[in-house]
């Protein structure tokens, strides 16, 4: 905690420095972007970019400062997230743990289409066509249109 | 003398106590086949449901007249707040929101439990047990864990009051329909327990727990979308939706319902699906469980964490039970659970439900993966990974965009058929308008290939949806010799669960085009200026004219008055501000200044994030957010076709038109 104050206190004056220069700047829109993907350490579930604490507006004058200094956007994401640890990162790394995040979702979505697929190339059991049991005529296209 | 704090433990016990009886009673009557004894424990719910408004009533009047001497109502509430934002108290902290929790479960329960009377005794006394065991769970949970009538030593001279943030109007509104959401999704969960426990689970379970399904899905509707519109003008980020732990939570059980509502059709039409049905219906309720556990425990940080609880384990040994013993149920039902028949084309209505119900289970489950991530990821590192927003964009967006498409695609569709010439001749207007958007965005200047893509899908959808009320509508004037206007409105109102669903459909088009619009070209800056000084966001001059101070004993607020324009076009005024509540100097609350532009139906969006009282400078961000109001529109429209679907029409058609069906599937009567 004091270290973080700490760090607080450094980036509060660096912010300073940088802070009245930084508002119409050409490296402004590629903080947006960068911030987005960074979760402010202080607030509950918000990016630097949506939060308005103290330190999120000190954390975006810091990325306006790396990328004038010349940073990649990766960069600057890999310091911050060594500054303040890797739970910081929005966007889960796609290595490692990081990656299971990502491979859940698309292992859901073969599994259901695995399981549609069944369903839709299933035969009838038995011989009884589907429709004989209801007895009626099938549902034809037909039917709907007069209905229409 | 009893005071109020007596009067609602009182209650609270006696509702306990008649739950607790209505849940022995009902289990008696199906060991000893006894109506009279199910008698008594339906009159018991009835009873509960008294003794819970009397509770609920006294924590209210506790509030209205400033009992401070209770400690719920001192830690939620204060004498600055107006009357109205002091009853919302009611379910601003845990104990009192379970309290609610537990009243809405009362009513409904005893609504529900009435309303089934008239079918069979087994299947009526199960419905009534499972509800008088969940509320009776919950109510245990007031009476002894966290009741909010427990009493100060002495009373406080005034109390702490509700957290700033909530001082708003959408508290009276969010909190309560969202909360009444999740508890609705209990008696469709009771309705599956009870079928599957008689082994009736053919139609008439989905018949019946149709307009309670609807019930939940409508509230929880209303919740997530007044969620929306109450963080985007008051809570002071730029957005409307976040990707927080609670969102997800409450999305989820919306997500569920919305498939079971789809797929419910197939069963009632085609006997099949009965057990992704009844799984439905379990689901739902579990994971709207799960949701309120969630936004109770802090177990996820989020930025709903106002009221955090120790309840966590009891719900969590709970919703365990209810799980495993829902899956014993269904092993043991399965051999009822197979579909009278199969699938016949994979390009028919119903596998265009089925369709709907991968893609929406998918978004379910991913939902659930990221938000559950950060807890798995602590098992195994030792430090929670964080999960935000652009892992469910780039996952969720594909998948809604598929679910867009496909309400477009599943209407020309036709039951049980394969696509014929006759059925891709009604794919031609809706493509060709389609092709019409992504033809004009582009000439107009759109390069944002995903957004144009985007825009066609809604432009495919809106025009099939409106194709299709064209065919009723002739359809009709056709048949009865009627004019187009008449004709218009009974082909609404002839078939009012498909139509009011095509409406429905319109709404999310619409809440679609919103998004689309405001995720792909919003444009934000943080611009320091002078009095006097303007900036270009966006394509707007944002020009600052002052800050205006003002304050009063137990509020201090700061406003910048800001202009926009654009090309020199009629000036807008907006206050974009903040305020310090007295006691809560460390969060200080946006206000908001929104404008919304005709004809391009940009919202500037204003916040003020920094300002010096000396030089009366400010820092000011400035969003322009396209086409949010949209989004807005779509949710009139969408609950204008809640509206048309719920409308009382229906519910009495209910019995013939189950005959009707049976006999001769007509689907334009009987509808999707």
């Amino acid at each position: 905690m004091r270290s973080l104050r700490a760090a607080a206190a450094v980036l509060l004056l660096l912010a300073l420095s940088v802070g009245a220069a930084a508002a119409q700047d050409p490296y402004e829109e590629r903080m947006w972007e960068i911030a987005e993907k960074v979760a402010c350490p202080v607030c509950e579930g918000q990016s630097v970019k949506d939060s308005n604490a103290q330190l999120a507006r000190e954390m975006r004058d810091l990325i306006v400062e790396r990328l004038r200094l010349g940073d990649d956007p990766e960069a600057i994401i890999d310091f911050l997230a060594e500054r303040y640890g890797e739970g910081i990162l929005m966007d889960p790394p796609k290595t490692g743990l990081g990656l299971g995040v990502w491979v859940g979702p698309f292992i859901f979505l073969a599994a259901g289409i695995g399981i549609v697929a069944y369903l839709l190339t299933r035969r009838p059991r038995g011989l009884s066509p589907s429709y004989a049991d209801e007895g009626t005529a099938p549902q034809t296209d037909e039917h709907r249109a007069r209905e229409g | 003398m009893l005071d109020l704090a007596d009067i609602g433990r009182i209650a609270v016990a006696l509702a306990l106590g008649l739950a607790v009886y209505a849940l022995g009673g009902s289990l008696v009557a199906l060991r000893f086949n006894a109506p009279q004894m199910a008698l008594s424990a339906r009159n018991a719910t009835g009873a509960a449901a008294l003794a819970a408004t009397i509770a609920i009533a006294a924590l209210a009047v506790a509030f209205m007249t400033r009992d401070f001497s209770i400690r719920f109502v001192a830690e939620n509430s204060s004498r600055a707040m107006p009357a109205g934002l002091t009853l919302s108290a009611v379910w601003g902290g845990q104990a009192g929101s379970l309290l609610y929790w537990s009243w809405i479960l009362a009513i409904l329960s005893a609504a529900a439990t009435f309303r089934v009377w008239a079918s069979g005794l087994e299947h009526r006394v199960w419905v009534m047990a499972t509800l008088m065991m969940v509320l009776s769970v919950f109510l245990g949970l007031v009476t002894f864990a966290t009741s909010p009538f427990e009493e100060l030593p002495a009373a406080l001279p005034d109390g702490r009051g509700l957290n700033p943030l909530l001082w708003d109007s959408g508290m009276q509104i969010h909190p309560p329909l969202l909360l009444a959401g999740y508890v609705s999704f209990t008696v469709p969960f009771a309705f599956a327990i009870a079928a599957l426990a008689t082994g009736q689970v053919g139609r008439e379970w989905i018949r019946a727990v149709r307009g309670w399904m609807l019930l939940a899905w409508a509230l929880q509707s209303a919740g997530l979308l007044f969620g929306a519109w109450w963080a985007y003008r008051v809570l002071g980020w730029g957005g409307y939706w976040g990707w927080d732990p609670v969102e997800n939570v409450a999305l989820i059980p919306w997500l569920v319902s919305t498939a079971y509502l789809h797929s419910a059709i197939v069963q009632e039409r085609r006997g099949m699906l009965k057990l992704w049905n009844v799984s439905l219906a379990i689901a739902a309720f579990i994971l709207a469980i799960l949701g309120t556990f969630v936004v109770r425990s802090g177990i996820l940080t989020s930025v709903h964490s106002f009221a955090k609880s120790d309840i966590g384990p009891v719900l969590f040994t709970f919703l365990g039970i209810v799980l495993l013993g829902s899956i014993v149920l269904i092993i043991y039902r399965l051999p009822l659970l197979r579909a009278d028949r199969q699938f016949e084309a994979a390009t028919s209505r119903e596998a265009g439900f089925l369709f709907n119900n991968l893609l929406l289970a998918t978004v379910a489950a991913a939902t659930f993966w990221g938000t559950m991530f950060p807890l798995i990821s602590e098992i195994f590192r030792g430090a929670k990974m964080a999960v935000g927003a652009p892992f469910y964009d780039q996952v969720n967006g594909p998948l809604i965009l598929g679910l867009v498409v496909l309400a477009g695609v599943g209407p020309l569709l036709a039951w049980r058929s394969g696509a014929s010439r006759r059925v891709l001749l009604r794919f031609i207007w809706p493509l060709a308008t389609a092709a019409l958007v992504s033809v004009l965005l582009v000439a107009l200047g759109m390069r944002t290939g995903l957004a144009v893509l985007a825009f066609s899908v809604c432009g495919f959808t809106a025009a099939s949806i409106v194709y299709e009320f064209g065919r009723a509508i002739l359809g009709y004037r056709r048949s009865r010799q009627a004019t187009l206007w008449v004709a218009a409105g009974k082909a609404l109102l002839l078939n009012r669960r498909r139509h009011g669903g095509y409406v429905v459909h319109l709404g999310i088009v619409l809440i679609a085009v919103g998004v689309i619009g405001s995720t792909f070209f919003s444009v934000e800056k943080a611009v320091s200026l002078a009095p006097g000084e303007s900036a270009f966001v966006g394509g707007y001059e944002t020009s600052f004219e002052r800050l205006v101070f003002s304050g009063s004993r137990d509020l201090e607020t700061v406003d910048a008055i800001v202009h926009t324009t654009r090309n020199g076009s009629a000036q807008s005024t907006l206050e974009a501000g903040r305020r310090i509540h007295r006691g809560w100097e460390s969060q200080p609350v946006s206000l908001v200044g929104i404008v919304t532009t005709l004809p391009r139906l940009d919202d500037v969006y204003v916040l003020l994030s920094n300002w010096d009282p000396e030089t009366g400078g400010a820092t000011l961000r400035v969003i322009v957010n396209p086409l949010v109001s949209v989004i807005w529109l779509g949710g009139v429209v969408y609950f204008g076709g809640v509206l048309v679907v719920a409308s009382p029409g229906v519910l009495r058609r209910k019995a013939p038109s189950f005959e009707h069906e049976r006999g001769a599937p007509e689907p334009a009567k009987a509808g999707a």
